[in-house]
């Protein structure tokens, strides 16, 4: 796999199974590369990616039951929160969302551009689990969050599991004992 | 589904031609127009209405590229085109955009027509022509717009670039509208065969973008 003319990783073969998968890898190792491929946002130079046992119709750069969040996936700057989590909200046909314990009640009038980049995160996240598809992408969700963040974050992704939704979390530094399927 | 997608990305595409600052190409066509439609009846120096047509188009050209460009390259520079492309399939994103830029210039351009009406004191008998003219003159424009500013966004390419490339596409559109609006202007009959070929190209181009830009999109 190559990302701007340059050989990321090659003879890379993983399989990622329904739960929690944690795509472990240091700076620019090509984990971000990896997740682009999987949500279809990029495509491989070589080798095949399947998707075995999803609901049909499933199909990678299809419109999908599978999300990349990621730092290169931004919410509109110029809009506030509340008219971001409306607009994914309404392209996904789901109702607003339970924003309670994300710590985010006094910001929800600001423009999104405004924030602090942990609260840019938060809604960003808000916004993943509101479109709740199959497979959810996370690149270094943890990435500028604080403790109590970090804590919603993983309790929303412990809610994915129960449901039988498959998570794949891409990050530079073990923060939670679950199943490091490939170590890049 | 996608009628509902449309039409909240329209919403959206809308609010941030507001937000965004984005009217500053329409706001400077609309300022030159204005001065030009003011500054030529008040010198009384002899203009062609060929003359006058042609500038009109060219500054709504203009202002229409500007913004047309900004509002597709803005997403990747932004970021947000990855998220739009994950959540809605990249035709109802080209239309919503397509729609936003054409219905803008088309109210600039019921301005701009308004006002030669009054200016060069023509019978008030050509202001539904004109408003055809130019309301459908300005779908065309923005449609054919639309595609060139959605390959030059994906392209990557510098926004610098994106008149060079559309103006030989969109010369013929341009050619057709100018001179229907100097038929209109000159009060002599208006040749409708022009007017559909002009609302023809950009029908085709929207389908053509409508079918293409899937296949774009997967050749990522």
């Amino acid at each position: 796999m190559e990302f701007s003319d340059k050989e990321v990783f090659s003879d890379l073969s993983v399989r990622f199974d329904s739960g929690i998968s944690v795509v472990l890898g240091s700076n620019g190792s090509g984990k971000t590369t990896l997740l682009r491929v999987i949500s279809g946002l990029q495509k491989q130079t070589e080798g095949e990616l399947e998707f075995v046992g999803f609901s049909k119709g499933f199909e990678t750069n299809e419109m999908k039951s599978i999300f990349l969040c990621s730092p290169d996936v931004s919410l509109y700057h110029e809009l506030t929160v509340v008219e971001n989590i409306k607009l994914v909200s309404n392209l996904k046909k789901k109702a607003f969302p339970d924003v309670s314990g994300w710590d985010i009640e006094d910001h929800l009038d600001k423009k999104y551009g405004e924030l602090s980049s942990g609260y840019k995160q938060r809604i960003k996240l808000i916004a993943s689990f509101l479109i709740n598809p199959e497979v959810l992408l996370l690149d270094e969700p943890e990435q500028h969050m604080d403790e109590k963040g970090i804590l919603k974050l993983t309790d929303e992704i412990e809610k994915r599991n129960r449901n039988g939704l498959m998570t794949i979390i891409a990050t530079n530094h073990l923060w939670r004992e679950w199943n490091v399927v490939v170590k890049l | 589904m996608l009628w509902s997608n449309f039409k909240t990305l329209l919403v959206k595409d809308i609010k941030l031609l507001f937000k965004g600052g984005m009217l500053i190409g329409y706001a400077f066509g609309i300022v030159v127009v204005m001065c030009i439609s003011v500054a030529l009846p008040m010198s009384k120096i002899s203009v062609s209405e060929v003359t006058v047509s042609t500038l009109i188009w060219m500054v709504l050209f203009f202002s229409c590229s500007e913004v047309s460009q900004r509002i597709f390259l803005d997403e990747e520079t932004k970021k947000t085109a990855d998220l739009m492309r994950q959540l809605v399939p990249p035709s109802v994103i080209y239309l919503s955009k397509v729609s936003a830029n054409s219905i803008f210039i088309s109210v600039i351009s019921l301005g701009v027509s308004t006002l030669l009406v009054f200016w060069f004191k023509l019978s008030l008998t050509v202001l539904p022509v004109l408003f055809l003219v130019m309301v459908f003159g300005s779908f065309a424009l923005g449609i054919t717009q639309g595609i060139i500013s959605y390959l030059v966004a994906r392209g990557a390419a510098r926004g610098s670039v994106f008149p060079i490339v559309a103006l030989p596409i969109i010369l013929p559109v341009l050619i057709s509208l100018i001179n229907i609006t100097t038929q209109v202007l000159e009060s002599s009959p208006v040749s409708f065969t022009l007017l559909v070929v002009v609302l023809a190209q950009g029908f085709a181009v929207l389908i053509t973008g409508i079918l293409f830009l899937p296949y774009l999109e997967k050749g990522v």
